[in-house]
């Protein structure tokens, strides 16, 4: 356990410097301004905040724009050290190869963890300093508290991104299947939720939403059961990967 | 002067405040081997890089073959060949593949230049083999290959032998050593190693913290490389009265008031102790010395040496 | 040095790279993922039943969510490959222009971006004509052709300034691949308001390829933006030009 926590922390100063990680964090601003256009377009009179939080972060900031992210991010994370031939060097310490990969996981934990609270402080200012909304304890509860689900259950969900990370010398194929599993996740959401794992997370997020009204009740168990499944086929697919990567 | 194929007046480069490359005045002389020799880190690839116009010069200026490359870039690039530190070539291709493509970009008219060229530095032709799986000895190679693809008159090869085996070492210096004497190429070759510079070049420059401390001949060099007998006395300037009227000594140094070097080392030490002990001249001491060139490169560089 | 021996290069240096392959893996998953979402029932009718609903589909989800990011990501990959490879010192004194390569690279990317949209066209054409052959009309695949070409080259500008500032920086390629993909998709809400829609530019290639019904005020608009994206990527290497 002292080895894994010593190995997260390496993996955050590996991180100093590259300031492009820390700027992918603005991507979580997108919705939040978009929303104030968007609401301020429609003129609606009192606006329930949560209605406005549901828009501005908790719809296609978990749906395509942090996939997005943390599938470039996993990338990144991989992408150097496949580069610098640095995995052999690795090895020899020696370092345990899912050790390693669970420690890439933690990162973009973290990462999504602190994306979801800038994506919601963003809404909440963005509603509060255009006017939309006042500030209600039930809706900040509210936001926070399907910010925190969002931020767990994502970087799972990105977990086959991340394998294919370990498995690849190169970005180009990490980072083209993001856009295409992110698309795909998304597509699926209309009609079969319980396949993809991004389209499971969603079903999990909405499972007591009133306003969401589907063809059948949702089934968080079938949407845990494919996360699960899904992030054990990629743990498995990397720790291969990872041990064919001399 | 025309006989020069590269010229650097006062070439200076500076990064910030730190100077890499200070005021350096180096001429390759015309279908001479050229040796520009200095630790890691003297400047040697700076100088490569702004002779070949890849970097600018804080100041200073580069004539090659007796014009600045400004301008001239057309009438120069392809009277050039060049390897400079690690050499670069597309990962996914392989080393045919890349060659055919610099030989297209080149305009290179003969068909078979790209076959010659590998043959020259002994890769296969038509390899399966892409460049990110070359060993370190095979790149090198290939950027030798690159370099002479279009028969250039003039080569310049930053540490050549860099990632070679031995046997690889020997046959680039022999490769290197035909290209000057059977195709009276201009070749300009750094390196950090002060035996693979004296076994190749004609002329050799020494870098320091990008200062040239010399510019010389190699045969001029050697001469400071000779045997010679030290002699510690009383009176320097009367012991070499002796040694002139008693042994005919032409060739001596005197080094200052109490120490003088004679060259010819075949002489009767004991018959010289004892004419100057005659002359009432006191030997405080004696011996035979053998300055090597690496003494000398040491010296020159303020103690820190080369290799 | 002649165009076309650039362009030859170019070409060559692609080769057993995989960029090309996963560009092609995703058009081919757009017309599954957009298949995919044609089973989803609407008052008791599945999307796809609609006829020339796929093809409208797969070129508007697309343009929408994925085929920017894989043309700003296949765009900087070819023009950093020298950055990538270091062969830009023996590039520099065979003398290859920058600027000319670099006009080369974006050439040969508007032509990928031309042929991945073909290759899309192909398959939903296929696929519409199987599920409904009598319906097609030449006329109508025609004007899809137009639609979808139009569209492939359209994107391919508004995204051109993005790869030019990748270009422009060392290791862009991340950012433009983030950038693309955040740009185009606001275009989902920037459609909201028809003018904004019209000069936006990833909207205006909508306008341009005549998926949305646009005025000739509109289309002024859009093409005069699709214009300006590709004057300033002309501007941005032309910086390059001057900085190299």
């Amino acid at each position: 356990m002292r080895a894994l926590l010593n190995l997260i922390q390496i993996e955050f100063l590996k991180l100093r410097r590259k300031k492009f990680v820390a700027g992918m964090l603005f991507a979580a601003l997108i919705m939040p301004v978009i929303a104030v256009f968007y609401f301020g377009m429609l003129d609606t009179k009192e606006l329930d905040p949560i209605k406005f939080y549901k828009w501005a972060t908790l719809s296609y900031t978990p749906w395509i724009l942090l996939p997005v992210v943390l599938g470039v991010l996993s990338t990144l994370l991989m992408y150097d050290e496949h580069q610098n031939d640095m995995l052999k060097q690795l090895w020899v310490v020696p370092i345990g190869k899912l050790a390693y990969f669970f420690s890439k996981f933690f990162v973009m934990l973290m990462y999504s963890n602190v994306f979801m609270m800038i994506s919601a402080i963003g809404s909440i200012l963005a509603g509060l300093l255009s006017g939309l909304i006042p500030l209600t304890a039930p809706s900040l509860l509210f936001l926070f508290g399907k910010c925190l689900e969002i931020s767990l259950l994502a970087p799972a969900a990105m977990l086959p991104v991340l394998a294919l990370a370990a498995a690849q010398r190169n970005y180009l194929l990490p980072v083209g299947f993001t856009i295409i599993y992110t698309f795909f996740g998304f597509i699926l959401l209309m009609t079969n939720m319980y396949l993809h794992p991004l389209s499971a997370m969603t079903a999990i997020l909405v499972r007591n939403d009133p306003v969401v009204i589907l063809n059948e009740p949702i089934n968080t168990g079938k949407a845990f059961l494919v996360l699960g499944i899904w992030s054990l086929i990629s743990t498995i697919g990397a720790g291969f990967a990872l041990r064919r990567s001399l | 002067m025309d006989n020069l194929a590269i010229e650097c007046r006062q070439l200076t480069k500076r990064y910030d405040e730190q100077s890499v490359v200070n005021q350096v005045n180096l001429n390759v002389k015309r279908e001479h081997i050229y040796g520009l020799l200095g630790r890691n880190g003297a400047g040697k690839t700076t100088i490569m890089k702004m002779i070949l116009g890849l970097t600018a010069p804080t100041s200073g200026e580069v004539l090659i073959f007796g014009m600045p490359l400004q301008r001239n870039e057309k009438r120069l690039y392809p009277r050039i060949g060049a390897l400079i530190e690690k050499p670069g070539f597309y990962p996914n291709l392989t080393g045919t593949e890349n060659l055919e493509i610099f030989a297209k970009l080149r305009g290179t008219t003969q068909s078979d230049a790209v076959r010659k060229a590998l043959d020259v530095v002994g890769l296969p032709y038509q390899d399966r083999k892409i460049f990110g799986q070359y060993s370190m000895g095979m790149k090198q190679r290939l950027g030798i290959a690159n370099a002479i693809l279009h028969d250039p008159e003039l080569l310049i090869l930053d540490e050549p032998t860099n990632g070679l085996d031995p046997i690889g070492i020997a046959e680039m210096r022999a490769f290197i050593h035909n290209m000057s004497a059977q195709f009276g190429k201009t070749i300009l070759i750094s390196s950090h190693i002060l035996s693979e510079i004296t076994l190749l070049a004609d002329d050799i420059g020494i870098l320091h913290n990008g200062i040239l401390l010399e510019e010389n001949t190699i045969a001029e060099l050697e001469k400071k490389n000779r045997k010679y007998i030290q002699l510690e006395v009383s009176d320097a300037a009367k012991a070499v009265l002796t040694l002139e009227q008693d042994f005919s000594i032409k060739d001596y140094s005197v080094q200052d008031l109490h120490l003088l070097h004679v060259y010819d080392t075949s002489l009767d030490m004991g018959k010289i102790n004892q004419a100057l002990i005659q002359q009432g001249i006191t030997i405080i001491s004696a011996q035979r010395c053998n300055d090597t060139l690496e003494d000398y490169f040491r010296k020159v560089t303020g103690g820190e040496g080369i290799a | 040095m002649k165009m076309r021996d650039l362009l030859w290069a170019e070409r060559r240096k692609l080769r057993r790279s995989n960029i090309l392959l996963i560009a092609f893996f995703a058009v081919i998953m757009v017309a599954i993922i957009v298949y995919a979402q044609g089973q989803f029932s609407y008052y008791g009718k599945r999307y796809v039943e609609v006829n020339e609903w796929y093809m409208t589909a797969a070129l508007s989800l697309g343009s929408l969510y994925v085929l920017p990011a894989i043309i700003a990501l296949t765009g900087t990959y070819i023009i950093q490959l020298e950055d990538q490879s270091d062969t830009m010192k023996s590039l520099a004194i065979v003398p290859v222009s920058l600027p000319r390569m670099i006009r080369a690279k974006w050439i040969v990317t508007a032509v990928i971006t031309l042929a991945l949209y073909l290759i899309l066209f192909l398959i939903t054409l296929t696929t519409e004509a199987i599920l409904h052959f009598p319906l097609l009309t030449p006329s109508g695949i025609l004007s899809f052709v137009k639609q979808y070409i139009i569209q492939g080259l359209s994107l391919f500008l508004a995204v051109s300034p993005i790869i030019a500032l990748a270009a422009k920086m060392r290791k862009g390629y991340w950012l433009a691949f983030i950038f693309a993909e955040g740009y185009s998709f606001a275009a989902l809400f920037v459609g909201m308001q028809p003018t904004i829609s019209a000069v936006y530019p990833i909207t205006a290639a909508f306008h341009v390829s005549g998926y949305y019904k646009t005025t000739p005020t509109q289309m002024l608009l859009s093409i005069c933006s699709l214009a300006i994206c590709g004057t300033l990527t002309v501007a941005i290497f032309h910086q390059l030009k001057q900085e190299s």
